[in-house]
């Protein structure tokens, strides 16, 4: 039996070299994997170069305070002129899988001024390339892999008894199940060695380091792979011709890997919309610029309460100063905390809603799972977005003291300022939900083709 | 004596239709054996029922003795089918098709056992390594003869050996069937060509509408009397 | 009629989600755009300047026909803060806000049209020549003396029937809940945007019905058709427009907007050829306005020098943003032309274009939103420097200005571009999408008239 197994094997290998279909389509997935590395790689690196010119920006900003402030400045005017990033580092994973990272921005441009009017800032974009997509190694793999596994195997068994050649086999001592796993091993084999070759040539181009996520990378793709081999057995096993597999395999495509997510999408979209961003604006916006009109002492009142540490600062009634005016940024912020929460939480809840409904969607598990891997999922997106939050916090630390006990901020204190540069990490949580739905789902498709391989009509009748 | 083929009450029925009824035969070691009868009368049943190819609706078919549909792996170490095509892997070449054929029955032969097994089967040495995709019918036959000698088959089920092929290669044919019934091998075929079984075979069976409605010794009867006879049980 | 079925169901779903979709977003900026409102004409007495940093919003209407189709929308931003000084981003994106993992689609009826229904096409007609080849009917057709055009246009012929029985009802429903939508009164406009929009569909499906009938007759096997077209498929509707994508991509780069943002502070600064920096300019200006009351010293001046000084560097740098933006725009136009070209090698893409463009989602609209916001936060701006420079008092920097002087400035409304204005530009995609059913037809009608079919 395993000897039988190898000779089939082997023999697959003979027919595979010597069929140019096959080989059309191996040589295509192969080509495409190869453009989504660099496709994809060259995105990241556009990225990474608009990070690095920050850094001149930053300097250039600090360069022009000085010149506009020669000596000791008011911290005031320096947090109101100053520009600082936070900067959203791309791992060189991300090269491989993109995901959210095109239409998210990948760094914010901060001031001391109420951080929940520049927090949601938008990236120069172009919608139209967002609209369709990046042509990244995930996307070969999400997409392609699977057509490419149905292309090969679709008729492995149905060409042959149209052929003619199953008949003369099959009177061999050949177990029907021996001769199919020898076929769909072969091809799987196949598949093995492009994902192989796809995946080490990306990691080398991207230069990512190889660690305990390379493997979970191959898992992930790997086992998808399967997931596809067994639906294909499924459908192989109804015994049928080849026009139906393929119908019926395409069809199936297009339901788990664009019909499922596309509603999945639009479900959660229409179940809970969001607009706490757009009440964020307009309410922060409606508190700021009434601290204008508010007696100054209530404003600074309300902000001891929060920032107890300076109520003994010097009055701020009179000629305009800036701890007055900072004063009532904060209370802009506070006031829309609430609403802020509210929005972080609906974000991931639908989120996780639409990632609920996306468990009767192996393609888009798996392409969860690689963005866990790359640090370029939603839930990254929602972490740079916290971090920067963090980060200008950080911030008014650092300049209120100088604020609110009247400090001259010097040329040197620039030195100082906090930084901040954010780098995603890979997301556990999310790669372990993906590679568990991932498993069941493979685990349904090969008992639901063992059914249907044990009812189904005898092959030849 | 344990035949070495037999069919037991085998029948087969497809919803309404029947295509084989209650069967019974057994063959000796050695014997050729043809089934002659109309297109749709049940000679390609009995051949995939043997096989194990179909499951029967009731009866059973012994193989060596073994039960095809118990053990339907077991039962195909003895048997080799020739199909009346004889399909193979168009891309490989004879060798190749031979080779891989033989290794599934648990042969592995050598390149030159390989050629020498084409060669006694008719088949021309230029053609071992040419792809099997431009091979004619006959060719195609001859491999498929070559992996039942190459497996060392008791039995030979033919299904319509000899149809589409040209006189000679007809004619060479059946001195090889001859030759290999000589050494004990067992040959089941089901023909059209009276004449051609007449001369090879030991015994013949006539088959209507999946019954086998007569037994006849070829050594009692000639091929124009077996003509007429086949005749007269088809106008019935 | 199992496909028809699956096409009318598909259709239906797409139409009620895209019109769902369309209502909730359509609602969320209706009831933000109104707030907005509310706040600014509720302000109290405040200096001008304050009022300008107080600002406006603009919040990108739906257009009414974007629940067929809802293009770019998802990827462009709803809303953008209007204030003095700055020109700022548009944001929140339903993209940014979702964790979308399959980037395909919206469930819209555009979606089904282009995507879906070229495979449903497909697996209709895949197997219209090979399967009478497998049968023998063929031949018993041909030796009837129908020859294989004959055929062949007869097929085409009953396939686009049905498709069109099939596609009408669907149309029907779009166009009735087309008339629902209250958001913009349906007339003459949204008629011929359907209008052009259901003939550009009706090519794209010809296109698709007269391939599959060549391949089908151009292959022995329905088996080798079916994998040929659905080959076709995959190219034209997945891979070349991501690749064409990338490339435009790739061969053209864009600033980041803190780059831009900072040339254009550097410009503003320094003057566009860096000698003619802001002091200078505000010097000469304020001589140029002393000269012109014929005073001193800018204390002496009737009106309100800092108003007018505001007033002169918003001119500057609006200027400058424009002139910024216009080129990132089309830079984004360069990107994006590679796909409109590429239209005449992938009807899909043609098909796209004009879908969006018809449905008012597409770039150009945008871009058409963000100019009509750029343009309202500039008239506002200059409208309350005035004020400041005409109504207040020259110097007074804590002054108040009655709140009756802007609290009836014109709400933001925005005239989405004409069916006429986005025709033209869309004429090199519907002309690329007739040539391909044209071509093809021609194309397939020469082959089968010197092919030995047997």
């Amino acid at each position: 039996m395993i000897k039988q197994f190898r000779t089939l094997t082997y023999f697959e290998w003979l027919n595979f070299r010597s069929e140019r279909s096959m080989l059309l389509f191996a040589m295509l997935i192969l080509l495409s994997g190869l453009y989504g590395i660099y496709s994809g790689s060259s995105l990241i690196n556009n990225q990474k170069s608009k990070l690095e010119a920050l850094d001149k920006l930053y300097q250039e900003n600090i360069a022009e305070m000085k010149q506009k402030f020669p000596a000791d400045a008011d911290a005031g005017d320096i947090g109101y002129y100053h520009s600082t990033f936070a900067k959203n580092l791309p791992d060189n994973w991300a090269k491989l899988s993109i995901g959210q990272r095109d239409v998210a921005p990948s760094y914010l441009k901060l001031r001391l001024l109420a951080v929940q009017n520049q927090l949601y800032a938008s990236e120069n974009t172009n919608p139209f390339k967002l609209s369709v997509g990046s042509f990244d190694l995930a996307f070969v793999f999400v997409f392609l892999l699977p057509l490419f596994i149905i292309s090969i195997s679709f008729n492995v068994l149905s060409s042959e008894r149209e052929q003619g050649t199953l008949a003369l086999v099959l009177s061999f001592p050949v177990k029907l199940s021996t001769f199919l796993l020898a076929k769909l091993t072969f091809r799987f084999i196949v598949v093995a060695v492009i994902v192989f070759t796809l995946s080490i040539t990306g990691w080398l181009w991207a230069d990512v380091v190889i660690d305990a996520r390379a493997l979970t990378w191959l898992m992930a793709i790997l086992l998808y792979a399967l997931f596809w081999f067994s639906v294909s057995f499924a459908i192989i096993a109804i015994k049928r011709n080849s026009a139906f597999n393929a119908v019926s395999l395409l069809g199936i495509w297009l339901l788990l890997v664009v019909i499922f997510p596309v509603l999945a999408k639009t479900y959660s979209e229409v179940k809970i919309p969001v607009d706490e961003g757009l009440a964020i604006s307009l309410k922060q916006r409606q508190e700021v610029h009434s601290g204008w009109d508010k007696p100054r002492a209530e404003t600074m009142k309300r902000f001891f309460q929060r920032y107890p540490q300076f109520k003994d600062t010097t009055s701020v009634e009179g000629a305009f100063k800036w701890k007055w005016y900072f004063a009532f940024q904060e209370l802009g912020d506070a006031s829309v905390e609430s609403l802020f929460e509210n929005y972080m939480q609906k974000l991931t809840t639908r989120a996780a809603l639409s990632a609920n409904l996306d468990m009767l969607s192996p393609a888009a598990k798996l392409q969860q799972t690689i963005n866990g891997i790359s640090g370029t999922g939603f839930q990254a997106q929602l972490d740079f977005l916290l971090a920067s939050k963090n980060y200008h916090e950080r911030l008014k630390k650092f300049y209120y003291p100088f604020l609110f006990k009247n400090l001259p901020f010097t040329h040197d204190d620039f030195a100082s300022e906090p930084q901040m540069s954010f780098r995603s990490k890979a997301d556990d949580l999310q790669i372990f939900n993906g590679l568990i739905a991932m498993m069941g789902a493979t685990v349904i498709a090969i008992l639901a083709g063992l059914i249907i391989y044990k009812s189904s009509n005898n092959i030849l009748e | 004596m344990q035949f070495i083929l037999e069919a037991a009450g085998l029948s087969k029925t497809y919803g309404q239709k029947t295509a084989l009824v209650s069967l019974d035969l057994q063959l000796n070691k050695g014997e050729i054996f043809s089934l002659l009868g109309p297109n749709g009368a049940g000679k390609s049943t009995t051949i995939n029922l043997f096989l194990g190819f179909i499951k029967p609706t009731s009866g059973q078919a012994f193989v060596n003795g073994i039960d095809v549909s118990a053990q339907p792996v077991a039962s195909k170490q003895f048997l080799a089918y020739i199909p009346e095509n004889v399909m193979l892997y168009q891309n490989l070449t004879g060798r190749e098709n031979l080779s891989l054929l033989s290794s599934l029955a648990g042969f592995n032969y050598a390149k030159d056992q390989l050629d020498e097994l084409l060669i006694t089967s008719g088949l021309q040495p230029d053609a071992i390594e040419r792809n099997v995709g431009g091979y004619s019918k006959g060719m195609r036959q001859k491999v498929g003869i070559a992996a039942a000698v190459a497996r060392d088959a008791k039995v030979l089920l033919l299904d319509e050996p000899t149809s589409g092929l040209d006189p000679k290669a007809s004619n060479e044919f059946s001195e090889l069937l001859k030759g290999l019934s000589a050494k004990g091998t067992t040959i089941f075929m089901a023909t059209h060509d009276i004449f051609r079984s007449t001369e090879i075979s030991n015994r013949i069976g006539i088959m209507r509408n999946g019954q086998l409605i007569d037994l006849l010794d070829h050594t009692v009867f000639n091929a124009s009397e077996i003509e007429s006879l086949y005749l007269d049980y088809m106008r019935a | 009629m199992v496909f028809a079925i699956i096409i009318f169901i598909l259709l239906f779903t797409s139409i009620i989600s895209g019109y769902k979709s369309y209502s909730i977003l359509q609602a969320e900026r209706n009831l933000a755009q109104h707030h907005a409102e509310e706040d600014f004409h509720s302000q109290p007495d405040r200096h001008p300047h304050r009022v300008a940093h107080y600002g406006s919003y603009a919040f990108r209407p739906k257009s009414a026909l974007s629940f067929l189709d809802a293009g770019l929308d998802p990827y462009t931003g709803t809303m953008v803060y209007l204030e003095a000084h700055q020109q700022n981003s548009a944001n929140f994106s339903q993209a940014q806000q979702s964790n979308t993992l399959i980037r395909i689609g919206e469930m819209t009826m555009a979606f089904v049209m282009q995507w879906l229904m070229p495979l449903l096409i497909i697996f209709l007609c895949f197997n219209a020549f090979t399967q009478e080849r497998e049968n023998g009917t063929l031949k018993l057709l041909m030796s009837q003396g129908i020859s294989i055009q004959q055929i062949a246009k007869g097929k085409i012929m009953g396939f686009s029937l049905l498709i069109t029985i099939v596609i009408f009802p669907a149309f029907l429903i779009a166009i009735l809940t087309s008339l629902v939508i209250n958001n913009e009164p349906w007339n003459f406009d949204t008629a011929l945007r359907l209008f052009t929009m259901l003939l550009s569909y009706a090519a794209y499906f010809f296109i698709f019905i007269t391939g599959s009938v060549l391949i089908s007759s151009l292959c022995k096997q329905s088996k080798t058709a079916l994998i040929a077209l659905l080959g076709c498929w995959i190219f034209f509707c997945v891979v070349i427009p991501k690749l064409t994508v990338s490339l435009g991509d790739a061969l053209f780069q864009t600033p980041s907007k803190a780059a831009m943002d900072a040339a254009i502070h550097r410009q503003a600064k320094n003057g566009i050829n860096g000698h003619d920096d802001q002091d200078k300019r505000t010097k000469e200006f304020t001589e140029k306005l002393l000269k012109k009351y014929g005073v001193d010293s800018a204390s002496q001046l009737p009106v309100n020098l800092g108003g007018l000084v505001m007033a002169e560097g918003e001119a500057f740098s609006s200027k400058l943003y424009q002139k910024h933006f216009d080129e990132l725009v089309n830079t984004y136009e360069k990107q994006n032309n590679i796909s409109k070209w590429s239209g005449f090698l992938n009807p899909y893409q043609s098909i796209r274009a004009i879908s969006m463009s018809m449905a008012g989602s597409d770039f150009r609209h945008y871009v058409t939103f963000l100019n009509a916001a750029e343009s309202y936060r500039f008239k506002l701006a200059q409208h309350l420097n005035h004020l400041q420079a005409y109504k207040l008092a020259n110097k007074a920097k804590d002054t108040r200005l009655d709140k009756s002087e802007y609290n009836h400035y014109p709400e933001f409304s925005y005239n989405p571009p004409t069916f006429w204005q986005v025709l033209f530009p869309s004429l090199i995609s519907i002309f690329a999408l007739y040539i391909w059913a044209l071509g093809i037809y021609i194309l397939c009608i020469t082959i089968l008239k010197n092919i030995s079919i047997l």
